[in-house]
């Protein structure tokens, strides 16, 4: 068993960045692998907007990321700062459901819990 | 936008209450940020606040308390340099409270 | 305790992503992982010696690389190529930092439990 850590840094909208990283997730979960946290940073910080509006018609890989870490107890972990300077949440804009604000120390320190850094 | 009165001049104010522009810190901007703080400058609090206004010439970036205590401890000792003596100068938080009374931006609060 | 490498790869003028990327590198430094920081391709403009140019009206935050004496981090490298291409001296950058060629990159690589780029 393989202990992981995901980063994301790109948007999820100009990029397949969010939709690799469920996939891989998917996977690593399925074959008995764990995963310690999934962390936003730079453009990731998007998909933690609470605000996000999609057709019936297109996936929402935002709700569903946040839907497949509480289902596996994952830490679904953003940047508040990187966030903040983005406008994706402030002092009275809370983010989206399941994702929760944490400093680029928080991820830092979780590095001693995982044996390998997949980033996206 | 919020103003801080010093002097009878207005001087605009970021959105949490920090200086907007830097350049335009002296003396008595300090004091009346102080006043705001509740903080009666001594010459410890002076030493500090100018600690960090050196450091952000020098490096670009409002120190983080973690690195404040580190560079205060290697340029005036351990002494001064630890958290306990920053937090006693300033209760709220010392690299937040200092950084505002130095007319300097807010430290990012992830680091 | 993990030795992580900082890999930056983006100009200074175009994007946030150096920016971003220096806090991550700090904010690993201080919970004491052991890191290394590898300039290449383009991000070596990062490393040219910058006061503010607000012709660009991005921070500049290059000033701030200073800081990695302070935060102990000791390994700051740079690529003999990406210097090369672009007509660099290593003695013309603005800090101390250690000029690979490919193989000394591929032993630092070796070296790391985790990569993170930007």
């Amino acid at each position: 068993m393989t202990r992981f850590g995901l980063l994301l840094t790109s948007d999820s909208f100009a990029s397949q960045s969010l939709a690799s990283a469920l996939l891989f997730a998917k996977t690593a979960v399925n074959h008995g692998h764990c995963i310690d946290h999934i962390f936003l940073y730079q453009d990731a910080v998007c998909s933690a907007a609470q605000h996000i509006d999609l057709p019936a018609d297109e996936p929402d890989l935002s709700a569903e990321l946040a839907q497949f870490c509480q289902q596996h107890n994952i830490a679904l972990l953003f940047c508040v700062t990187a966030a903040e300077k983005r406008g994706v949440v402030s002092d009275r804009l809370m983010a989206r459901d399941g994702y929760t604000s944490a400093g680029l120390a928080e991820f830092a320190m979780r590095q001693s819990n995982i044996d390998k850094l997949v980033q996206f | 936008m919020a103003e801080l009165i010093v002097n009878d001049t207005p001087l605009a104010l970021d959105k949490h209450g920090y200086l907007a522009n830097m350049q335009l810190w002296n003396k008595q901007v300090a004091e009346e940020f102080a006043r705001l703080e509740n903080i009666a400058l001594t010459n410890a609090h002076w030493e500090v606040v100018h600690f960090v206004r050196q450091f952000y010439l020098e490096f670009n970036t409002s120190p983080a308390i973690r690195v404040l205590v580190k560079a205060m401890a290697q340029q005036l000792g351990p002494d001064k340099g630890n958290s306990k003596y920053l937090f006693m100068l300033f209760p709220q938080g010392p690299a937040k409270q200092a950084t505002r009374i130095a007319g300097l931006p807010k430290p990012a609060k992830c680091l | 305790m993990r030795n992580i490498l900082l890999l930056q790869r983006s100009s200074p003028f175009n994007d946030g992503k150096g920016r971003e990327a220096l806090d991550m590198i700090l904010a690993m430094a201080a919970v004491e992982h052991s890191i290394s920081v590898l300039f290449s391709a383009d991000a070596v403009y990062q490393l040219l010696p910058t006061q503010d140019h607000t012709d660009f009206k991005l921070k500049a935050y290059p000033r701030s690389f200073k800081l990695f004496d302070l935060y102990d981090i000791e390994q700051v490298c740079v690529c003999q190529q990406a210097l090369k291409q672009r007509g660099i001296n290593a003695a013309d950058l603005s800090i101390d930092v250690t000029v690979l060629d490919a193989n000394g990159i591929a032993e630092l690589f070796a070296r790391q439990h985790q990569v993170i780029s930007s």
